[in-house]
């Protein structure tokens, strides 16, 4: 652990129920200056919750937020001056073409023109800027609601799921942008994905939430390490081995096929289970060891069953 | 200050192309129309000299008991609904502007949307009875148009309507829901048609100020006033400081 930080993000037990869901339930984010930060969790993990709490668009329940090293006050303002957003999905006028919806925004807050297209050049919009927004794509609109972020040259990118809806190609672009964002001015990307694939390529750092939990927190190299090997197992009776297997402690997945993944932790497992299985009368034919992909320890994170 | 003209230059902005801006023209010119027909069918009416008081009073009568609390209504839901389905709230909350900014800045534009259909209305009255002076030379019309009157009478009926527009701004805003904003206007709009006939209530419910203020013979102009201008402030100041608490799911 490196002694000193500097946390751009940090929160402490923060949490947030709406009646008798724990949507959020006292989670430590901590988000160091200059990283690109992947907030991952399933669907309803509460990552929406946790962005809104940041930008002060709803209140916790309990906890405190610390935004640039100040604590965050009801009221105040003033810090969202660095910070550029997009929740969910971008907003804009669609009776507004591309620059025009810039151009409230600009208003709003008082800032130069030019720095309208230098958020439009940075997400590739300049061309299609003075078409009306009702008219444009979605990975338009969505390229447009990042430039919204940009706009005021922000040191922190707080970005909830903004692959949403896009195609594989403007996936990769949206990608290719967001990890350009660090090297060239220096910002702090904090960005929400159900889809750890879809961040291992940008992410330096991963938050992994669900059901309102921290399950994991660190570098990406840290995660990698944290995982246990894989047992693809192979058998005549896959329903009956589960059972037995999980009868005994061990972590069993169906994998869609006949086939069984067993979290174990070395091949001295693999030859017990083996044995076991044996003694029971199940014949097993197949036996692979493998160290998971990092979306296997995402799933085998966020699918234990309490 | 600054906050406020900027987020008031923002708004005027977001009015380009929208049905909002339509809308100034559109409702006046359905009543002035309306009530050109109708004058074109009984021309003998206006014979006296008094054919431009008659026109204006008509007019304001159905402009304000109307036309007048279902626009504001229309008016107030459009420019709200414009955030709302947009999902703007989120990005507007998250923008380092203090809050009260975005509700003021909305606030003045509503007043001006209605202020501008007030003056499109005075036009078209005007122009209603030229066109009846041309078709029919043997009316009233001939006659010079009463500007002081035409102007107190309208003055009258916009300042009176200050308070429904502050209503309507903070309940087209707070509610996601178009069908509250447009409901709620529509039931106050019927409302008025009884209410009007109490001398007692007529002169303080906020949506029969305006024919109060105009068309009542002896009504306490000063409480009618009072209630419109005072109860416009307080409830534009309730508005935005209601909204700036609000959280944004
Ligand atoms: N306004 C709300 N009222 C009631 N419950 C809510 C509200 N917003 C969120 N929740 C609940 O809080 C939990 C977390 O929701 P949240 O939107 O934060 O999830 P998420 O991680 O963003 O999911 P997704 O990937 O689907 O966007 C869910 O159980 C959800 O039902
Ligand atoms: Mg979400």
């Amino acid at each position: 652990m490196e002694n000193h930080h500097e946390w751009i993000i940090q929160t402490n037990q923060l949490s947030r129920n709406f009646g008798k869901v724990s949507a959020v339930n006292r989670i430590n984010l901590e988000v160091p200056a200059g990283s690109v930060y992947g907030f991952l969790g399933p669907n309803g993990a509460g990552k929406t919750t946790t962005i809104r709490m940041l930008l002060g668009l709803i209140h916790p329940t309990f906890g405190s937020i610390k935004m640039f090293g100040h604590d965050l006050e009801p009221q105040n303002w003033q810090y969202l001056k660095q910070i550029g957003t997009m929740v969910e999905s971008p907003s804009l006028y669609p009776n507004l073409t591309g620059r025009e919806n810039m151009e409230v925004t600009r208003r709003l807050i008082g800032l130069p023109k030019s720095n309208i297209d230098m958020a439009l050049d940075n997400v590739n919009m300049l061309q299609a800027a003075n078409r009306l927004v009702k008219e444009y794509s979605m990975g338009m609109r969505q390229r447009l609601g990042l430039a919204l972020a940009l706009i005021n040259q922000p040191t922190l990118l707080i970005l909830d799921e903004p692959t949403n809806g896009l195609d594989p190609a403007g996936i990769q672009e949206m990608r290719d942008m967001i990890r350009e964002l660090p090297k060239k001015n220096g910002v702090t990307v904090f960005l929400s994905s159900h889809l750890l694939s879809e961040v291992e390529q940008t992410a330096s750092h991963i938050g992994i939430i669900h059901e309102g939990h921290m399950l994991f927190q660190g570098s990406l190299e840290n995660l990698r390490s944290e995982r246990n090997p894989i047992l693809h197992l192979g058998s005549d009776h896959p329903e009956r081995a589960a059972e037995l297997l999980k009868q005994s402690g061990w972590k069993v997945r169906q994998n869609g096929k006949p086939g069984l993944l067993v979290e174990v932790n070395g091949n001295s497992d693999v030859a017990f289970i083996n044995r076991k299985l044996n003694q029971a009368n199940i014949n097993v034919f197949q036996l692979t060891v493998q160290q998971p992909s990092l979306e296997d320890t995402f799933l085998q994170l966020t699918t234990i069953k309490k | 200050m600054i906050y406020f003209f900027r987020a008031l230059s923002a708004e005027q902005l977001k009015l380009k192309r929208s049905l909002a801006m339509w809308m100034v023209l559109i409702a006046p010119l359905a009543v002035c129309f309306l009530y050109l027909m109708i004058m074109l069918k009984t021309p003998e009416s206006y014979y006296g000299p008094s054919a431009w008081e008659g026109e204006i009073k008509s007019i304001l009568s159905m402009w304000s008991v109307m036309m007048l609390p279902l626009y504001i209504t229309l008016e107030t839901a459009l420019t709200a609904n414009s955030e709302h389905n947009n999902q703007i709230w989120k990005y507007l909350y998250a923008l380092p502007i203090p809050r009260w900014s975005i509700f003021s800045a909305k606030w003045v534009m509503n007043l001006f949307l209605v202020l501008s259909s007030s003056v499109v209305c005075f036009i078209l009255t005007i122009g209603a009875g030229i066109v009846m002076r041309y078709v029919f030379p043997e009316t009233g019309f001939v006659h010079n148009f009463p500007w002081t009157y035409a102007l107190t009478v309208n003055g009258k009926v916009f300042l009176a309507s200050l308070f429904i527009i502050s209503i309507h701004t903070w309940i087209s805003l707070n509610w996601k829901n178009i069908i509250i904003a447009i409901g709620s206007g529509m039931v106050a709009a019927v409302g008025n048609l009884t209410i009007m006939m109490s001398e007692k209530w007529g002169a303080i419910f906020p949506w029969t100020l305006p024919f109060y203020a105009y068309a009542v013979e002896d009504v306490n102009l000063i409480q009618i006033y009072a209630i419109a201008l005072g109860g416009s402030l307080l409830f534009a100041i309730f508005g935005s400081f209601w909204l700036s608490k609000k959280q944004i799911f």
